[in-house]
This record gives C-alpha cells, structure tokens and sequence, in this order.
C-alpha cells in the first residue's frame, strides 16, 4: 500500500526537475524573466515574450546547441550579445520545398540560424517580393510560410537590435584620431549611440555643410580632407542607424509618462528604447532607466553577476510602480509562475499515470492501482483547474476566446464531471470506475490535442473588439463549451457501453447505460441553453439573432443529433447498441463542429486554420468509424453465436 | 387515446404528433445543414444561405424541385403542435418534455414571425453631416457605401454622427472597441438629444435598434460610421423560448434521476 504512494509521489517530484534545465551562461535569468514589458496588448513578464517567440520561431521552447538553452537565456543573448545569437539555430523551415527553394541544407530538427538564413533570402529576394506583391490569399503554401519566416526574421532583427543605441560603436583608431574635439573624446571612452545625441546637431550640421560643398564643386570625396572625411562617414553612420532604430518597436520595456498620449490619459505609455527617442517619449524619469540598461547590457557582457542583478531589480521596481491600468504585479508574478510550474504538462502527466494505473487495475484487479487513479485525476483537476483560473486572472478576461483554451477548458470540464459523477454513484462500483476511465481518457487526449495547438507561441492573447464584450459572450462561450465537454465524455463513455454490450449481465450489474444517457440529456441542456445564448448575444450586439454561420450550424448540428438519438431510444425504431453507437458517434460531430468549421474558413467564428487540423480530423474521423464498425460488428458476431 | 374514436383529423395528427416525424425529419435537416454549412466556403455564406436554408424550395442540379429548409421545419413545427394538442399525457411524469417543446414551438414559431415581419438594414452616417433618415438594404448580404446609392427606407427620426471613435489595444492595431456618438433628431417629438453607440450597446427607439457594425474611411480621410438597424417584431422569442427550454430539459433531467432513484422505468 505504502509503497503505492512512495511511487505516486516519486512521479510527482520527477516531473519537476524536467522543468530545470542548465544554462551555460551563469548569470541568474530569474532577475531577466520577471521584468515586465509591454507586447501583444498587454504587460507579461519578460519570460512569456521569450518563450512566445521562441516556440513560434523553433516549435519547441528551448534551444537545442551545444547546450540546451532556455528561452529567457535566448532572448538575453539575443538582446546582448546579438552576434552571438545570429548563429544559434532556432528557425524551423518544416516545408521540404521552401528549404528547397532557400537552398538550405539538411539540418537537424530543420533548424536554421539567422545568419544562414539572411544569406538565403538575399538570393531569393525575386521570388520574396513577387510574393508581396501578390494578395495573401493567393499564396501557396511554400509562399505562406516564405511569409511567416520573413516576418519572423524582422522580429529578430528587431529584438537583436533593441538596445543597439546603449552599444559601443567600433571605430577604428585611424578615424578618430582625425575626428573634431567635440567627438573625438565620445569615441575613445567608447561612446555608443545615444551619448552621441550631444553632439549630433552639431555633426550633422557640419556634415550637410561638407555634402553641399561637394556638390557644389564637384568634387571627389577623395579629395576631402581626412578629418572632413571622418565626419562625413560618422554623421552617416549615426544617420543609419537612427533610420534603421526609427522602426524599432517590438521591445517595449521602458514606461513613460512624457509621451502625448500619456499626458492626455494619464497613463503611462510603454516604448522600445529607440522608440523612447525617436517619438520624443524620454523624460527625467526614463534617462535613469535606460542608463541601468546600458549597466545591464555591460554586466552580461562581462558576466558580472552583482551588476546584473542590481540593475535589474532596479528596473523591475521602477516599471512596477508605473502608473497604468495595465500593469498588474500580482498578474506579472502569476504568470511567471504559470511558465514555470508548467500545469498544462503536469496535468497531462497525471491524467496519463492515472490512466494506465487504471488500466493495470481493470487487468490485475488489485485495489491499490485503482486508489492511484483516482487520485492522480483528483490532481489532474485541481491542478487544470488552478491553471484556468490563473489565466483568468492573468488576461483579465472569461477563460475561452481561442481554439487553444476552448481545447483545454473542455478537458477540464470532462475530467471534473467524471470525477463529479464517479463520487455522486455508489464509489465502490464499477460503474464510477468507469466514469473515472473515461474522465482519464478525455483528459488524456484533449491535453495531447491542446499541445499540438500551441506552435503559435503565446497562448494567453488580447481579444479582439467584436469578442471584447463582456456578459452575454462569456455566458454564452462557456456553457457552449461545456456542452462540446459532455458530448465527448458521453461519446467515451458510449465506446466502453458498446464494449460491454456482448456481457449484457456484466452491462446490467454495471448499470453504465443510464449514466450515459443522463450526461447526453445534460449535453443537450448545455448545447442547446448554449446555442440560443449564441444568438441572444448575436442580437445584442448586431441585431440577428441566427445568421447561419458554420460554427452556429454545428453547434445545432450537434443538437439536431441529440435530439434525433433520444428521439429515436423512446421510438424502439432503433436497437439499444445503435443508440450507443450514435453516442459514439458524438466524438465525430463534435470534431466537426469545433475544429471542421473552422476549416471553412468563413464568418465570423473561424479561429484558426491549419492544413495539419484537415487531416487530424479526417484521421479521426476514420478512426471513428473503424472503431465504433468494429465495436458494432462484435455485437452482431456474438448474437450469431449465441442464436 | 385508444379508447377515442379514431376520426381521421384525429388519426393524422397522431402521426404528426408521433416521435416518428422527427426521426424522419431530423436527419433530412441534418444533411441540408451539414451540405449548407460545406457550400458556404465555395460559394459564400449569402449565397449558400438563400439556397440551403431560407428559400421555401430547393432546385437539386437545377432541375428536381425539393423542400426547401423552411418547409421542413414548418412541418417540424406542425408536428410538435400536434403532439401537443393530442398526444402529449399532461403529467407530472411528462412535465419537462412539455416544457422544452413548448419552448421549441416559441422559437421556431418566433423565428416565423421575425423571418415575415422584421426588417434590416444599414445605414452609413459620415461625421458632421447633416442628420439622414435614410436606410439601405444589404446587397448580396454586404453593406456597401457608394454615394450613389437610393436609401430602400426612410426611419421616422433622423440620426446624425457627432463623433466616431476608435480604441486600439495597447501598442497594437488591433481594435478593442469602437464607437458612435450619434445626435438623434425627433420632429414628431419634437426633441433632440444625443447618445452613445457601441459593441453590445445599441440604440433603442420607437422600434428600431441601432447597432455599431462597422466603419470606412472615404479616399479624403473621413470616417463614416455604419450602424446596423434592425426592425425586429420577434426579438422576445428566443429569450422566453431559452428560459423555457433550459428550464424543461433541467426538470426533465432531474424527472429522470429521481425516477431511476426510486427504481421506476424510464
């Protein structure tokens, strides 16, 4: 018995240390991760930027090099030491054409570096720009993920480039011997970009006065003087560099109550470095904190761990205390957890282990396995539980807006309900076993089917405006929902009826088939009280009520075929084991009605569209039907048997 | 029943009336729907709706005429009526199932009623124009603004767009909100006041619902705000028929819980 437990909780500690893994930079990234930055419509903790970017980027959230990276160690590296991380492979060119047509060699896990990668696009910028030009909906997929990588690209460059103004400029000892007084001292302590604003008007003035006297005289600029030369060449460099720091905009890290927008609502606004200073955002408040940058950015380079870390908390504590309806710490600090407690992992885990200890109960009959399942999904439910609410409190929204939280939603749900409905039955029966199953089951899946929609990176996103309201949606959203959740538990369920269907003494004593038919009455309730809330928000918010989009067509569908099967059980039209048939048939409806109409690609619901969601579905789908035909010819072979 | 004599009024309403109409129809739906819903990626929602789902007759290849999607659940309709009238055993037992197609006869009896007597339209007001009256049809089920368009209808108020405003999430383009501060002129009333459309919050007035659907710019940068107006009769339904339903199927739930409970056949 004890030795049950010793086990259980020995899984439990184990699935821990797979979160800690090894950096080969030492600094501590714990400081780096929790600073809070302003991306995608909302402030998250640095860690979520990163991982985001780096699972969108690669498909995977650490970097597979020499060492295995995480993705706030990347990102660091990638903000301070670019060089060094224009050479780590993390874009993934999956599509055998596109590598193709890039000439990219095989690497593994079809990662490529961004050096290698910028190399190839400069012989293939025909085929990019013939690409622009067309209309996005005319593209091929090779063009579409052309697209994807290209933009990918941008964003590196820019994150590469954030903190490029806090970065020394490398001049040679030649050009600043002959540079004016007033730049000649900035460059030999190694000034960077932003020292050199005082003097810039300065330069630049002196510059254009160079240029206009070349012009005008024709001149060669071979025939200026050196010193002339140099200050032609650094107004340029500095003039580049601002163009190129102008479009800089994707970390923004520095919050700023100078700006316009930020004097007329009072609020502060967040900006990227460079965007501080070229949309004349910077203030008293913000020098300090971009001079701490500049101490950040050296301390990594030196790997001086005190500077590093006081800079940084510096810095946190600043943005922290900002003055912005965005900025919620307790939000900040949750979310930090989130991506290190991992729940949506640790969930499946405990669905998978209760699932096979449950398994090893039906065949071994030894009551010990049996306590095992049940706890791990008591587990699996607090923990998905937990995880859901943490995102509530962390977009500040109701839970469900993307396909990615409507999957796991609908895995909590059915997990909850099973393990609802196995303590509401007689506990020691076999009937809340396999309530207890089929929760384990669903959990499993559902979990494996959340992970697959997580390639996009970030999964905790902004909503947008005709989902931004309120009351009727997330009524409407969540009870919809739990519908889906319950047609599939009942789906799972009807699969173990028809299993049992050639015992029916073991079918009677179990007794499945009113729970069965109880879940699919609720379902019912929930698809259709759902559905008509669908409407009744369609109508608040513009005026119809039903509009025949896809996804309300599948939301009746399902409905429709609700009401058919419990039509036809009261009919005796039908045998008991085709009723149970149809249930299980549910699984295929409510994938068509969930993910399939999303492939439509029209109206309003469609969230989403992958080639790979077309063939899981057709996969599924013939599963599906194999199993339930082989389920079903069972049956018949017995009665034949047994007649 | 049995014991009635069989009339034929009587006997065909007991087959409208029986569970076998809807294990006929049902799947009949099921397909237009699931056919309907496919066609809207090759031929446009608008398009796939006026045929599958809202036109009384359904031309299969051009040729064979078939019921359209209305006639059959007009008949659906009929048959819960009938099943009401004279099959249903008004008992305890049957309580919730009452209920939910009493809900059901709502709803499709309501959708009936706005489907004949509501109406819809658009209605685009440019920013400090002088107020209009005028709405326009959907086109092909779009709204267009083209300056040369007739209006289908004439409101019995005027409306005039004050201000129009947009709200992005933070350091994105993607819109959180939008909005029409919109100025509403009576002479009938003879008043004149002003008030504020957006998601979720239409205006409400002598019948008509203003809704903020979208917006335009014309090619000199102005904005013209597109309000949605919809003249519904039978907005009531749905909501009494969802209390209904979701009351019935949760009586019926719990009719059948406690009747398995107390060990009786159901």
């Amino acid at each position: 018995m004890i030795r049950f437990y010793v086990l259980f909780f020995l899984f439990l500690t184990l699935s821990f240390p797979l979160n800690a893994r090894a950096d080969n930079v030492f600094l501590d990234k714990r400081a780096f991760e929790q600073i809070p930055v302003l991306h995608e419509g909302r402030v998250k903790p640095v860690l979520s930027m990163a991982r985001g970017y780096l699972i969108r980027f690669s498909g995977r959230d650490t970097v597979q090099d020499l060492d295995s990276y995480t993705a706030q160690a990347w990102l660091a590296e990638l903000l301070f030491t670019p060089e060094q991380a224009m050479f780590r492979p993390v874009f993934r060119v999956s599509l055998p054409t596109l590598r193709e047509v890039l000439g990219l060699e095989r690497s593994s896990g079809h990662l490529y570096h961004y050096h290698e990668l910028q190399q190839a696009f400069r012989t293939q910028s025909d085929f990019l720009n013939q690409t622009l030009a067309l209309d996005s909906n005319q593209w091929s997929n090779v063009q579409k993920d052309l697209i994807d990588l290209h933009e990918n690209m941008i964003v590196f460059n820019q994150l590469m480039n954030s903190f490029s103004l806090l970065r020394p400029l490398n001049l040679s000892s030649e050009m600043i011997d002959v540079l004016p007084p007033y730049a000649q001292d900035w460059a030999r302590a190694k000034g960077n970009y932003l020292q050199s604003l005082i003097f810039a008007e300065r330069l630049r003035q002196q510059a254009t006065r160079l240029a206009e006297k070349t012009t005008k005289a024709g001149t060669d600029l071979a025939t200026l003087s050196a010193s002339d030369q140099a200050v032609l060449s650094l107004a340029f460099m500095l003039e580049e560099m601002r163009l190129h720091g102008a479009l800089n905009i994707v970390f923004r890290v520095v919050p700023s109550s100078y700006s316009r927008m930020a004097q007329e609502t009072g609020q502060s606004e967040f900006f990227a470095p460079w965007a501080l200073y070229e949309q004349g955002a910077s203030g008293p408040e913000t020098a300090p904190i971009i001079a701490e940058w500049a101490q950040i950015l050296q301390a990594y380079q030196n790997s001086d761990t005190e500077k590093w870390q006081q800079s940084l908390a510096k810095i946190r504590d600043y943005s922290i205390h900002t003055n912005s309806d965005l900025m919620r710490p307790y939000a900040l600090g949750l979310e930090w957890g989130y991506h290190h407690v991992k729940p949506m992992e640790l969930s499946f885990l405990f669905c998978l282990l209760g699932f096979l200890s449950l398994l090893i109960f039906f065949i071994s009959g030894r009551g010990d396995w049996r306590r095992v399942a049940w706890i791990s999904l008591s587990c699996a439910v607090l923990v998905h539980g937990a995880a859901l609410l943490a995102r509530v409190i962390i977009l500040y929204r109701p839970p469900i807006s993307t396909l990615y939280e409507s999957i796991i939603f609908v895995a909590w749900v059915a997990m909850a309900f099973g393990l609802l409905l196995a303590w509401l039955t007689n506990r020691q029966t076999q009937r809340a076993d396999f309530a207890v199953f089929a929760a384990l089951l669903s959990g499993v899946i559902l979990n494996l089917v959340a992970f697959t929609h997580t390639a996009h990176g970030e999964t905790m996103i902004v909503l947008a405006a005709v989902l931004n309201s309120g009351f009727w949606l997330a009524t409407h959203v969540i009870i919809i929902t739990i519908g889906y959740a319950l047609c599939l538990f009942a789906a799972v369920l009807a699969h173990v009826q028809l299993y049992q269907f050639p015992h029916p003494a073991a079918r009677k004593t179990i007794g499945l088939d009113h729970m069965v038919l109880n879940t699919t009455r609720l379902a019912l309730l929930f698809v259709i009280v759902g559905t008509i809330l669908g409407g009744i928000w369609a109508d608040q918010s513009w005026g119809r009520f039903w509009g025949w989009d896809p996804k309300e067509n599948g939301a009746l569908l399902i409905a429709l075929w609700l009401v058919w099967l419990l039509h036809a059980r009261m009919t005796n039209f039908f045998a008991d084991y085709h009723i149970m048939a149809g249930l299980a048939a549910l699984n295929i409806i409510v994938a068509l009605s969930w993910f399939g109409t999303n492939l439509l690609g029209v109206g309003l619901h469609s969230y989403g569209f992958s080639d790979k969601t077309l063939w899981s579905l057709i996969a599924t789908t013939v599963i599906e039907i194999f199993l339930i035909g082989g389920l079903l010819w069972r049956i018949q072979r017995h009665k034949r048997l047994i007649i | 029943m049995k014991n009635k004599k069989v009339t034929f009024l009587s006997s065909k309403l007991n087959f409208l009336g029986s569970p076998r109409l809807p294990l006929l129809l049902l799947p009949i739906m099921m397909i237009y729907l699931v056919v309907g819903t496919v066609e809207q990626k090759y031929i446009g929602l608008y398009e796939a709706t006026k045929i599958y789902f809202t036109n009384p007759v359904m031309w299969a290849w051009d040729i064979i005429p078939l019921p359209g999607f209305p006639v059959w659940v007009a008949l659906l309709l009929v048959g819960l009526l009938a099943q009401l009238l004279t099959r249903s055993r008004w008992t305890k037992q049957m309580m919730g199932t009452m209920l939910v197609h009493i809900g059901v006869v709502l709803l499709l009896g309501g959708g009936l009623i706005t489907s004949i007597f509501s109406y819809e339209g658009y209605m685009p007001l440019l920013q400090d124009a002088p107020p209009s009256t005028a709405i326009y049809d959907y086109e092909e089920g779009q709204m267009r603004v083209f300056a040369t368009m007739q209006p289908a209808r004439q409101l019995p108020f005027a409306l005039s767009l004050e201000q129009f405003e947009k709200e992005l999430h933070a350091g994105t383009n993607v819109a959180s909100a939008y909005q029409s501060k919109v100025k509403l002129h009576d002479a009938a009333a003879d008043q004149t006041w002003t008030s504020l459309i957006r998601m979720n919050e239409p205006l409400r007035y002598k019948g008509y619902t203003f809704y903020q659907s979208s917006y335009v710019f014309t090619p000199d940068g102005q904005v013209i705000s597109i309000l949605a107006v919809v003249h519904n009769v039978g907005r009531i339904f749905p909501y009494l028929s969802c209390l209904i339903v979701a009351l019935g199927l949760l009586l019926h739930l719990i009719i059948r819980w406690a009747g398995r409970r107390r060990g009786v056949k159901v």
